[in-house]
């Protein structure tokens, strides 16, 4: 709990930085599939594999993953529909049964209409997401954080003994 | 001052801060850190550990020391080998109960990457058994005894049952009846009432109360006055010379009415009657059981008095029963174990009791099956392979040969039986032609465990099949073959033994060291049978027949529900015994018998031949006047019918008489 919380808090202080936007979007990408994704099954398991070890932001991705388990959660429908026809389709039965009868694989339960379906949507969105992610991060920094940056308020906040101290610290131990 | 403390100041604002990559090394240089320890732990210890964990496992599973010599383990490879394995008899700490110098095994990759164990080979080679020990093993204390379940308990009586049956001991109460002991003086010293005595009272209280009550309704029923009354009633009737069609309609408005009542007065006697016959067939059953009860009290006198049957299945059963009981519960024992780690498919009552609680799901989508992914157990020994050869020193070491099939937790997910075959000759303990074959076939909800041994020759050697104070027999030297089979279907038992004991031959000298009897002493030496008894007569009779016998048969057999046990044995051993006893015997025993007759008459048959005289008396008194009131209302009745078709023709033929007299005048009239 304490390294998500310091996650989280990474992730609004990288928000607010000047670098790091593609970490931060490369972490909503990867929330979108987590949220997605059945939450135990290998998939889940990879792409926190994948979170682990590349820098990618896990703030940013465990936000994320909160975010689209709602959405997902509204669009099973949907994804029941798009697994299906994904299932059926007679030139990957083929692919299928040999998937089905390996072992390890059967543990994504691709064999799963809303599994399957959940999956391709979230993988098919998560390379616009990024783009977009990436996009509004930048745009961000522009607007409201540039603006934030000029009023009273956070001028007096950064005169604050508090806040050297904070600063400090950071550039410390970052 | 100001420009010199600027750069000072300036400096933490120009240091670059390091650039980092993609990759995570805060994060993955201690991984894989802790990658090389897990690897490096594996590598040079887990093999030490793993074999200090399995001895100290075996160590306690067992009761006494197990020494493993090294373990090799392969993660690649999935196998795991096992050498010089040696587990110390409890009994006997210089000695090991089981020595194995190698095993094998080779696991499925496949299988583990599904979370499964399918054990690909595995083999047992070298196996010895009673091999001696460099230095005596290690012995733990004996554990406390643990709860037992219900069923448990059920068999454990069922057993202890058929040990206190076969514990009897007929030759020694035999040896007891040929010592003279009068069985006259012995019942005087029997204290306390019979069954059957304390029954006759309750049954005579209990007539007494009958016979009253049968009395009170006797009274009730309808009595001459009442007859007499009718009759009048009856007589009062107008019968004839009706003056008017409604005289004769009230004529027999009144007939009916008497009618009525008589038929009433029959239903009354009628319901007397089989109200008392009621009673009187519970008195009879009574009486009946009674008679058992007489019988159960002489049966157990007879066991107090230590009277013995000596017929050939009595025979049979003293003598061989306790050989065949062990025999039984070892089978049990294993039966019980195959029961409990492979458990038999569950019924639907089973899966509805133990069925995991299901989480609340999403959305569940629908579940597309393109094969079978679970097709493997979670165990799985697919095929063992066990050899022996024989080593000197070993006792039971021997030249054996054996496989096993198929052994699963799960047999029903894999579909077929586990098999264990073995073959072999174990020349030291002179047990040749050993052949088992094991089945346990759990893959239905009717389970099937069975075994088949048979043992072509063995030395039975100072086998004492009786031990008693009184008598010792058993065999001196003789050479076995036999043939065991134990099977448990569901949870019925079916065991036979069929053993075959012959006198050796002059040669052949048994290498087993005889048992010492209860008193401490061997049988003595004399040849294939042998007894010994107290009393001089005794010892006659059964060395005369046990002289005569070239062989001995044993075939023995128990089935059924362990609640419920049934045993068979018979021995041609028992029916020559029985043909010895005839005649010095028998003559005791059946004066014995008929001296607790003659207690039993004195005390209780003349009580209950009084109480069947009253009872036979009074019922057949009950009988006479029910039947003597329902012919008097049969009469009555007739009577009454009589008396009315009586009127109803009288009024008839006056009518006829006056319509004849009608037609004639209109003849006359019309000058016909």
């Amino acid at each position: 709990m304490v390294f998500l919380l310091k996650q989280i808090f990474g992730f609004v202080k990288l928000l607010n930085s000047e670098t790091g936007h593609i970490q931060i979007a490369a972490g909503i990408a990867c929330g979108l599939i987590l949220g997605f994704a059945p939450v135990f099954s290998l998939q889940t398991l990879l792409v926190i594999v994948l979170l682990f070890f590349f820098r990618i932001q896990i703030g940013a991705a465990t936000l994320a993953a909160f975010f689209f388990k709602f959405v997902a959660y509204l669009i099973d429908p949907l994804a029941h529909s798009v697994g299906s026809a994904v299932l059926e389709l007679p030139s990957l039965q083929a692919l299928f049964t040999t998937m089905y009868n390996m072992p390890i694989v059967p543990l994504t339960r691709f064999y799963n209409s809303i599994t399957m379906g959940s999956g391709v949507i979230s993988i098919v969105l998560a390379i616009p997401v990024f783009f977009l992610a990436k996009a509004l991060v930048v745009k961000y920094r522009e607007t409201v954080y540039a603006r934030f940056k000029q009023t009273k308020f956070f001028k007096a906040l950064k005169a604050t003994a508090v806040y050297n101290w904070y600063m400090k610290y950071e550039e410390l131990y970052g | 001052m100001a420009e010199q403390t600027a750069p000072a100041a300036a400096e933490p604002k120009t240091k670059k801060k390091k650039k980092k990559g993609p990759i995570r090394t805060e994060a993955v240089v201690p991984f894989l850190i802790f990658v090389a320890i897990v690897w490096a732990y594996f590598f040079f210890f887990f093999d030490t550990h793993l074999r200090h964990g399995m001895e100290y496992v075996g160590t306690n599973a067992n009761g006494a020391e197990v020494n493993i010599g090294n373990v090799r383990t392969s993660f690649w490879k999935a196998s795991l080998e096992i050498n010089e394995v040696q587990v110390t008899d409890v009994d006997a700490p210089m000695k090991n109960k089981i020595q194995i110098e190698k095993m094998r095994w080779k696991m499925m990759w496949d299988a583990l990457l599904r979370g499964k164990i399918a054990i690909e080979d595995a083999s047992i080679l070298e196996i010895a058994i009673g091999a001696p020990r460099k230095r005596p093993g290690r012995v733990l204390p004996p554990e406390p005894p643990s709860g037992k379940s219900a069923f448990d308990k059920v068999r454990e009586a069922a057993l202890a049952k058929a040990q206190d049956e076969f514990s009897k001991n007929v030759l020694g109460d035999a040896a007891s009846i040929l010592g003279g002991a009068d069985p006259s003086e012995q019942l005087k010293n029997i204290q306390g009432s019979l069954k059957a005595e304390t029954m006759v009272k309750g049954l005579q209280e209990e007539f007494a109360k009958k016979e009253a009550a049968w009395k009170q309704r006797l009274a009730s029923l309808p009595q001459a006055k009442d007859f007499d009354d009718l009759q009048k009633r009856l007589k009062a009737v107008k019968k004839d010379n009706f003056g008017s069609p409604q005289e004769l309609q009230t004529s027999i408005q009144q007939f009916d009415g008497i009618y009525k009542e008589a038929d009433a007065k029959i239903k009354a006697v009628q319901e007397t009657k089989n109200a008392i016959g009621t009673d009187s067939n519970v008195v009879q059953t009574s009486l009946k059981d009674l008679e058992a009860t007489v019988r159960q009290d002489i049966k157990d006198l007879e066991a107090r008095l230590k009277i013995p049957t000596l017929d050939v299945k009595s025979l049979s059963k003293s003598i061989f029963g306790p050989l065949f009981l062990t025999k039984v519960k070892q089978a049990e024992f294993y039966m019980a174990k195959a029961r409990t780690y492979m458990p038999p498919k569950k019924t639907a009552e089973e899966k509805a009791e133990f069925a995991k609680p299901k989480a609340h799901a999403r959305e569940k989508g629908i579940n597309y099956k393109f094969g079978r992914p679970n097709s493997y157990p979670l165990f799985w020994l697919k095929h063992a392979a066990i050899s022996s050869k024989y080593t000197k020193g070993a006792d039971w070491s021997g030249d054996v040969v054996g496989k096993l099939i198929d052994v699963t937790d799960d047999p029903p997910v894999l579909g077929r039986p586990t098999l264990a075959t073995f073959k072999g000759d174990f020349p030291a303990m002179e047990l040749m032609g050993v052949d088992g074959k094991v089945t346990i076939d759990h893959r239905t909800d009717d389970a099937v465990d069975r075994l088949d041994l048979k043992v072509g020759s063995f030395p039975v050697m100072g086998q004492k099949l009786i031990d008693s104070d009184e008598v010792i027999l058993g065999f001196d030297k003789a050479v076995s073959s036999s043939k065991f089979m134990a099977e448990l279907r569901g949870k019925n038992v079916k065991i036979e033994l069929n053993s075959l004991f012959k006198r050796p031959k002059a040669d052949q000298k048994p290498s087993v060291t005889p048992e010492p009897s209860s008193a401490g002493t061997p049988l003595p030496s004399t040849g294939f049978l042998s007894a010994q008894a107290k009393q001089p007569i005794l010892n006659e009779i059964l060395n005369g027949a046990l002289n005569d016998i070239p062989e001995v048969t044993l075939n023995a057999n128990v089935q059924g529900p362990w609640n419920g046990l049934a045993f068979g044995i018979d021995s041609n051993l028992g029916t020559e015994l029985a043909k010895a006893f005839d005649k010095q015997i028998q003559l005791k025993i059946a004066e014995a018998r008929a001296k607790i007759q003659a207690l039993v008459n004195e005390r209780i048959e003349t009580e209950r031949a009084k109480l069947t005289a009253e009872f036979n008396k009074a019922k057949a008194q009950v009988d006479n006047v029910i039947k003597e009131k329902q012919a008097e209302v049969d009469k009555f009745k007739k009577q009454v019918e009589t008396a009315k078709n009586e009127a109803v023709n009288s009024q008839k033929k006056k009518l006829e008489g006056e319509g004849q007299k009608v037609l004639d005048d209109l003849k006359n009239k019309f000058k016909f």
